[in-house]
């Protein structure tokens, strides 16, 4: 490779070329880049070993990138990786492909490519042993110099020389230096480049040079087709035809012959023959043409051209992104799903990847196989050019509850017109199905659990079992039960679907069991409660071996029997304090109601029996907390609206396992007219420490204030509720008596320090108490004396 | 070992007496000293330490005991906070004050006396609120008592007259030096407990008229006043066996009086500052007409004051007034001119 300046860029896709990593050796695709005044510009080698068909597929990948004359040859090569690696990836060299391949030289070259073509044509194309070669060769730049290189069938140079354009073109014959080959021409003016090939032969024959009109074809043209056919010695074909075989699929992965047409042809010149007929071009349909001439028996076949028309819609189950990227068609989607109302349904989303909008394409639904005896349902649906759509599927048939592979196809009929790509109509998904059609009233699930529905208006429930649910008993003394025979405990996940009337559960339980025997009358049905995260009792009971209970709501349900018989604790504090009989309270009052259980509490509405005046509280009233970080300690509030005077209340919750906590037993007063009392410091004279007394009446307050002054009017200390400062509400924070605003007794403790921390002498101090409430400012002043 | 044995024996009793004894650091010992005395001076925000002129000169500074004229007879009540009615505290001054040869001498009696202050028991110790509540609502002793704090001032001042001869003798300035002191007997008694001291105070004020020093006319009389107070920090021994110290006080005072003929008056400026925990700030202003009628006002530290006064041959009244967020200070003192008085007689 001799070519100075003129240096190739070489792939070489196979064994070693590339192995830079030998210390000892250097590699062939090394030493084509080291060697001075020859060798190649860069060389894209393998440094191990190469995999056949790998090998050409990474080549397959780079091709479409690598005459991009705006790329450099690192970018080629990255992208070309990618491609190779997004669409190969399931083989098991796919990772070693893209690592073992190499650029050697400088990633930053961009390769320059003739910018026009130029049209080289060899009068004939089939020598006889004596004929010249006359070259003739038409230029769009007319006036420079065309360097010819002539070189035999494996593209070996043969000959090299130049000749001049005058006015667009030039010619030469000489004597071919070969028996078949190729004429290449490279024309330049120094400004503008253009390259050209044909090919010679002595003797044997020549099909090809196919031409189009016209040569862009539109969906809806007609195509007429020509080629030329030459046969040693000059010998006319008795006949030419043109094959055109029809396929479906732009993309080429995966082509449906959709029929093959055979065109007869007439001679249209020299050399030259015209199908007699056109062919009518199909939008989205690959047409694969060639030309055969028979002549005296022999039969001359030509090379393939591809044709290819866009323009038809692509419903696709798999998003563009990775219909891109993904090279198998066997797609897992999780937006497979069933749903369920009043009848079962599986959902899905199907998108339009072609800009034409796809109408009345067909979506069929099969489970475990892709076999129309398998199809559970299947529905039409339309969806617009580069959209998706949401589409739901009846699906028709009874499955047995369990989990099952579920396929989604999108097909194509006379309704639909033609899919662009076949390739991305199919997805699956692991699904469970769970859904329990009421034929009868009773309907038995497995052996040793069935279900019988409260009125025949249950038609149809969500019902799993077993789950893939595992959720954690928090309970420590909780004890689940398996039914007869499983080997799994008991966990059903019940969905009544708008289902008003309930559904009763029967479950067989093997009683022989001593233990569960013993504790046979504690067995009962659990609901696991989303906002605690623990189970907690429903009910149930035994008739013989079946335990039979009621599924009164939707939710995950368990067996089993609790040890636990504990009492809640419960205690309940207003607006911030401790709760005293006879408190004052506002008539709009918070009572903060904290539920304690070793086991959990259970906060569902049956288990929380709060009553004021005798009268029962709804359960909307009662205000629990949309978190519940621990379910053994809950708070919940009440905030009633109340009369002014006397009033009573009792509060009484049941833990998960059904235990009753003792009922909490209060009175208080609402009294409605503001006022504060104030009840002065205690003791007086102080030594070490006082605090200053006051009650709210009525309405709680803005902000309460407690100054002290020395007997000159020197502000020493102040003491501030609400307020940023630690040192303003720190004389609150001693008595511990609530929010130092809400209604009722409240304490403000001085130690006898000034704002600096320091004691204060024996004398007399004066406090000034303020309370502001709606803008206005009620002063209250008096007198603290200190002796020690 | 004998020298450590007869240093033992000497410092014993010693450390048997101090130890009978708390003294700690406690601030505010002494508080009724600071308020200020007089209608006249708190009118003017208790910026009177450079003017010191009337019968509650002692106060302010003793040296103005001898500037403060003979044979005056001063008294003022003052409603301390919260209205006239019934005030947090009531606070009297009675005073005379002498000119023997040439040194003036003073005698004061301020009396703070807060009375029916609430007497209750103890219920720290209680642990629970709930407790505290019942026994602090069901508390209904009613129990009351008093303090009754008690200065008497005996102060000894004397001026010095001197002329000032600026070096190239073009002038000279006659200047007026008054220096003092006060001698202060405290007693205080606190419910059943007492408390007594003894204090020093002492003084000077320098003070020169404008005229002198710039050689025009009726441009104004200037005063300035240093005085300590508390000197040493004053000891009050309490029946506790505690002991407090009330912190000295530095008073330095600025005035100046300027005649304004045209509306028949002299206007005095004062400032005032007193360094006692934290620096406090008084400003003051005086219109007075013919000396007959006075207005006032002033600011004292960060509450503000108004005043008025009249004066007629031997009789002063001043009237002041104190916003303070305790409730207002209501005050009236008064000044009798015991030779004019006799003279009329």
């Amino acid at each position: 490779m001799m070519n100075k300046n003129k240096y190739p860029f070489v792939t070489s896709m196979t064994c070693f070329s590339g192995a830079f990593d030998y210390p000892q050796k250097t590699a062939l695709g090394v030493n084509l880049v080291i060697e001075k005044e020859k060798g190649a510009i860069g060389v894209f080698a393998s440094s191990g070993l190469g995999w056949l068909l790998n090998d050409y597929f990474m080549i397959l990948s780079i091709f479409p990138y690598m005459f991009d004359p705006n790329k450099s040859i690192g970018e080629i090569i990255t992208l070309g990786k990618a491609k190779y690696y997004s669409n190969y990836f399931f083989w098991p060299q796919a990772k070693s492909m893209v690592y073992q391949y190499n650029l050697i030289g400088d990633p930053a070259i961009k390769l320059p490519f003739p910018e026009d073509k130029a049209i080289v044509n060899i009068e004939r194309k089939i020598l006889s042993a004596t004929d010249s070669l006359k070259i003739q060769i038409q230029s769009q730049i007319s006036s420079g110099t065309a360097s010819l290189i002539i070189s035999d069938s494996i593209h070996v140079l043969r000959n090299e020389f130049s000749i001049p354009i005058q006015n667009g073109r030039g010619s030469i014959t000489i004597r071919p230096p070969t028996r078949s080959g190729f004429v290449k021409a490279f024309i330049s003016d120094n400004q503008r480049t253009e390259s050209g090939f044909s090919s010679f032969r002595i003797g044997g024959a020549f099909v090809g040079d196919y031409s189009f009109v016209p040569d862009n074809p539109k969906p809806g043209d007609s195509l007429s087709l020509s080629g030329r056919v030459e046969i040693e010695n000059q010998i006319l074909p008795d006949s030419v035809k043109f094959v055109v075989y029809r396929y479906k699929s732009r993309s080429g992965r995966f082509d449906f012959l959709l029929g093959r047409d055979t065109l007869a042809c007439e001679g249209g010149g020299t050399n030259v023959y015209r199908a007699v007929k056109k062919i009518p071009i199909l939008a989205g349909t690959r047409y694969l043409i060639h030309m055969i001439a028979y002549s005296t028996g022999k039969v001359f076949v030509g090379d393939w051209k591809e044709i290819i028309v866009k323009g038809l819609p692509d419903p696709s189950l798999i998003p563009q992104q990775l219909s891109q990227f993904q090279g198998s068609i066997y797609l897992k989607s999780q937006n497979l799903k069933f749903i369920a109302d009043s009848t079962i349904k599986l959902s899905l989303k199907v998108y339009n990847l072609s800009d034409v909008d796809a109408n009345n394409f067909k979506i069929k639904i099969y489970h475990s196989f892709r076999d129309e005896n398998y199809l559970i349902g299947q529905t039409r649906f339309s969806v617009r050019g580069n959209s998706f759509a949401d589409v739901v599927v009846p699906i028709d048939k009874d499955l047995n509850i369990g989990t099952y592979t579920i396929y989604a196809v999108v097909e194509s009929d006379s309704l639909s017109g033609d899919d662009l790509d076949y390739s991305n109509n199919l997805v699956y998904n692991m699904l469970t199905y769970g859904f329990v059609k009421f034929n009868s009233d009773s309907i038995s699930i497995t052996q040793n659990i069935s279900l019988k529905r409260g009125s025949e208006s249950v038609s149809l429930i969500a019902f799993e079992y077993p789950t893939a649910v595992q959720l954690s008993y928090v309970a420590n003394n909780f004890y689940p039960v398996r039914p007869l025979g499983e080997q799994r405990n008991f966990i059903v996940k019940y969905d009544a679907l708008n289902n008003n009337s309930e559904v009763k559960i029967f479950v067989k339980i093997d009683l022989s069991d001593q233990n569960l025997n013993q504790n046979k009358d504690r067995i009962k049905l659990y609901q696991y409660d989303d906002k605690t995260r623990i189970f907690r009792l429903k009910g149930g009971s035994f008739v013989g071996e079946w335990f039979q209970a009621s599924l009164s709501e939707s939710g995950i349900y368990t067996l089993g029997f609790s040890n636990d018989a504990k009492a809640p604790r419960i205690e309940v504090t207003v607006e911030g304090q401790s709760f005293r009989d006879g408190a004052h309270v506002s008539a709009n009052p918070v009572f903060s109601i904290l539920i304690e259980d070793d086991e959990g509490v259970d906060i569902s509405k049956e288990s929380l029996r709060f009553k004021i005046d005798g009268r029962d509280v709804r359960y909307s009233d009662i205000t629990i907390p949309d978190t519940i970080s621990n379910p053994k300690n809950v708070f919940v509030k009440l905030n009633p609206k109340l009369t002014e005077g006397e009033h009573s209340g009792s509060f009484s919750a049941r833990d998960v396992n059904g235990n009753w906590s003792d009922e909490v037993r209060i009175s208080f007063k609402v009294v409605s007219n503001f006022d504060i009392k104030i009840y002065g410091n205690f003791p007086n004279p102080f030594s070490d420490r006082t605090f200053f007394a006051y009650e709210i009446f009525g309405a709680p307050v803005e902000e309460v204030e407690f100054k002290i002054y020395t007997v000159a009017g020197r502000l020493i200390q102040n003491f501030k509720f609400p307020s940023n400062d630690p040192r303003e509400i720190y004389g609150f924070q001693i008595g511990g008596t609530g929010i130092p605003t809400a209604i009722g007794y409240h304490e403000i403790w001085w130690d006898g320090t000034d704002r600096d921390g320091i004691e204060v002498a024996n004398g007399v101090y004066f406090y000034k108490f303020s309370v502001k409430r709606e803008g206005k400012i009620q002063n209250f002043t008096g007198k603290i004396a200190r002796v020690r | 070992m004998i020298m450590k044995i007869k240093f033992l024996k000497v410092l014993f009793p010693l450390f048997l007496f101090f130890s009978l004894a708390y003294s700690d650091n406690s601030k505010y010992a002494g508080e009724f000293l600071r308020i200020p005395i007089g209608a006249r001076a708190l009118g003017m925000g208790g910026a009177f330490i450079a003017i010191a002129n009337d019968g509650s000169s002692f106060y302010y500074n003793p040296a103005g005991v001898a500037i403060s004229g003979s044979g005056i007879l001063s008294f003022m009540y003052s409603s301390q906070f919260g209205g006239i009615t019934s005030p947090l505290a009531s606070f009297f001054h009675l005073g005379f004050i002498q000119n023997v040869q040439n040194l003036g001498i003073a005698v004061n009696w301020v009396r703070l006396s807060v009375e029916d202050i609430p007497l209750t028991p103890d219920f720290t110790s209680v642990q629970t609120p709930v407790d505290r509540e019942n026994l602090v609502k069901s508390y209904t002793g009613g129990g009351l008592f008093n303090d009754i704090e008690d200065a008497f001032y005996f102060s000894f001042s004397r001026e010095f007259r001197f002329n000032i001869n600026f070096g190239w003798s073009r002038y000279r300035v006659p200047v007026s030096m008054p220096i003092g002191m006060n001698f202060k007997l405290l007693n205080q008694k606190l419910g059943s407990e007492r408390g007594t001291g003894f204090g020093l105070d002492i003084g000077v004020m320098f003070r020169f008229s404008m005229d002198d020093f710039l050689q025009s006319e009726n441009i104004g009389d200037v005063s300035i006043s240093l005085a300590l107070k508390d000197l040493g920090k004053t000891r009050i021994a309490w029946s506790t066996r505690r002991e407090h110290f009330v912190e000295s006080t530095i008073m330095f005072g600025l005035a100046y009086t300027l005649p304004v003929n045209f509306i028949s008056g002299k206007v005095t400026v004062a400032y005032g500052s007193q360094n006692s925990y934290l620096t406090d700030r008084l400003y003051g202003f005086e219109y007075s007409y013919r000396d007959l009628l006075f207005v006032r006002f002033g600011k004292s530290a960060e509450n503000l004051t108004l005043g008025a006064g009249v004066k007629i041959d031997f009789l002063a009244v001043d009237y002041a007034f104190l916003a303070h967020d305790l409730g207002a200070v209501h005050r009236i003192s008064g000044s009798l001119t015991i030779e004019k008085i006799l003279k009329k007689l």
